[in-house]
C-alpha cells in the first residue's frame, strides 16, 4: 500500500513537460540504461564505418586507411563493367525475391492450419518437430543437401529413378536453395504467428459459429485480419535482408557448373576481397550492395506504411 | 448443437471431417520435416558404403559406431 502511494506521489515526468535539463535529471536512470546500447552501437557499428573510405581509395596495407591515394569512383565503374555484373545482380535479386515469394506465405498457412488442430498433444509435437531444423547449422544442412541430391544413391534420385547431379544443374540451384530454406526456417517462422493467433478472443469464434460461419470464413474474417499487422512487420524485416542472400549457403552449394544461377554479390565480395586480396574493390562492391538494400528497405517500409499505419518505422 | 449442424451444412464438411483432413495434412508435413532429420541419425550409425549406395532408408544398415567414436 505504502509503495503504491510513494509511486503516485512521485510520478514519472511526462514527455514534453519542463525543460530538457529537468527531464534529463528527472529520468536519469532511464537515460543511463539507454546509454549502454547507444554506446555499443556507436563503438561497434558506426566507428568501424570509417573503413568504408577505402572504397574510394587505392588501399595499400603499408600506407593505411588514411594514407592511401584517392581514386574516386574507379572501383565502382570497374564493378559496373565487370563481365559478370549483370548476372550477379540478376541472381541476387531473383534468389531473394523468390525466397520471399515462397518463404513468406508458407509459415502463415502452416500457422493457420495448426491453429485449427484440436488435439493439443499432436499440435505441440508437430510444432516442436517443425522448428527443430532451425537449430542445425548451415554447414550441416549443405552436407545433408549433398547426400540427398547425390547422383549415386541420393534419395531424390532413387525416388525419381534417375541419376541427375542436381548441384551441377544451374536450373535446379534456386529450387534447392529455396526449398531447403523453407524446410529449415518455416517452422521457426510460425512461432510468432501462433502466438498472435492464441491471443485472439475466443468469443469471436463462438459468435461467428453461432452466426453460421464455416471454418474458412472464420479463418478469412477473424484469423487473417488479426495477423495482418504482424505479417506487414515480418515483410519489412525480410525486405531489410533482401540483397543479403545468405553468403554461407550459396558459397557451400556453389559448383563451377551451376554458377549461371548461383553467382551472387555476397560470394563475389568474398572471392575478390579475401581470396584475391582486392580490399578496395570488394569494399566498393559491398557498399553498392548495401546502398541498394537500404533503398529497397525504405521503399518497402513506405508501401507497408500505406497498408497499415502503425507498423511503419521510418 | 444446432449451430454445429448449421456450420456443417455451409462448408459441406462436418467438424469431424475437417479435423481428419487437417490431421492428415499435418502428418504429411511432419513426415517431410522429420524424415531428413531421422535419415541423418540413421546414416550416422550405418556403414558408409551402404549410405553412398542408397541402401539406408528406414533402419540403420550394418550398425556401427565408427562414425561417432
Amino acid at each position: 500500500m505504502s509503495r503504491s502511494k510513494t509511486a503516485a506521489a512521485r510520478p514519472v515526468s511526462q514527455p514534453g513537460g519542463g525543460s530538457l535539463k529537468k527531464r534529463l535529471l528527472d529520468n536519469w536512470q532511464l537515460y543511463a540504461m539507454l546509454l549502454v546500447p547507444v554506446v555499443l552501437t556507436i563503438i561497434y557499428k558506426y566507428i568501424p564505418m570509417y573503413g568504408i573510405q577505402i572504397a574510394f581509395r587505392d588501399y595499400k596495407a603499408s600506407r593505411g586507411f588514411m594514407g592511401s591515394e584517392w581514386v574516386g569512383l574507379e572501383w565502382f565503374s570497374r564493378f559496373f563493367s565487370a563481365p559478370t555484373f549483370g548476372r550477379m545482380i540478376k541472381n541476387t535479386v531473383l534468389l531473394s525475391f523468390y525466397s520471399l515469394l515462397w518463404g513468406f506465405p508458407i509459415p502463415i498457412i502452416l500457422a493457420l492450419m495448426m491453429n485449427q488442430l484440436r488435439f493439443q498433444k499432436f499440435k505441440r509435437v508437430t510444432q516442436t518437430v517443425l522448428y527443430a531444423p532451425h537449430f542445425i547449422s548451415t554447414m550441416v544442412i549443405c552436407g545433408m543437401i549433398r547426400i540427398f541430391l547425390s547422383p549415386s544413391g541420393g534419395l531424390i534420385n532413387l525416388i525419381a529413378g534417375t541419376s541427375v547431379d542436381f548441384l551441377t544443374e544451374s536450373g535446379a540451384f534456386r529450387t534447392i536453395y529455396i526449398a531447403s530454406g523453407i524446410w529449415q526456417d518455416a517452422g521457426w517462422g510460425i512461432i510468432v504467428y501462433m502466438a498472435t493467433l492464441s491471443n485472439i478472443d475466443t468469443s469471436l469464434y463462438e459468435a461467428a459459429k453461432v452466426d453460421g460461419a464455416s471454418l474458412f470464413q472464420r479463418i478469412l474474417h477473424i484469423d487473417i485480419p488479426e495477423l495482418t499487422s504482424i505479417m506487414v512487420l515480418n515483410l519489412i524485416m525480410s525486405a531489410g535482408g533482401l540483397m543479403n542472400v545468405g553468403f554461407e549457403k550459396v558459397w557451400l552449394l556453389q559448383t563451377d557448373l551451376n554458377k549461371a544461377t548461383s553467382d551472387v554479390i555476397a560470394v563475389y565480395v568474398y572471392q575478390q576481397g579475401i581470396e584475391n586480396a582486392k580490399y578496395s574493390y570488394s569494399t566498393a562492391v559491398g557498399l553498392f550492395n548495401t546502398v541498394i538494400n537500404i533503398i529497397l528497405l525504405i521503399a518497402v517500409n513506405k508501401i507497408a506504411g500505406r497498408i497499415s499505419e502503425d507498423t511503419s518505422f521510418i | 448443437m444446432k449451430a454445429n449442424t448449421k456450420s456443417g451444412k455451409l462448408t459441406g464438411l462436418s467438424e469431424k471431417s475437417s479435423d481428419i483432413i487437417l490431421v492428415v495434412i499435418c502428418t504429411i508435413i511432419l513426415f517431410i520435416v522429420a524424415y531428413p532429420l531421422y535419415y541423418v541419425l540413421i546414416a550416422s550409425v550405418s556403414n558408409p558404403y551402404d549410405v553412398y549406395a542408397g541402401k539406408t532408408f528406414l533402419l540403420p544398415s550394418q550398425f556401427t559406431l565408427d562414425g561417432i567414436t
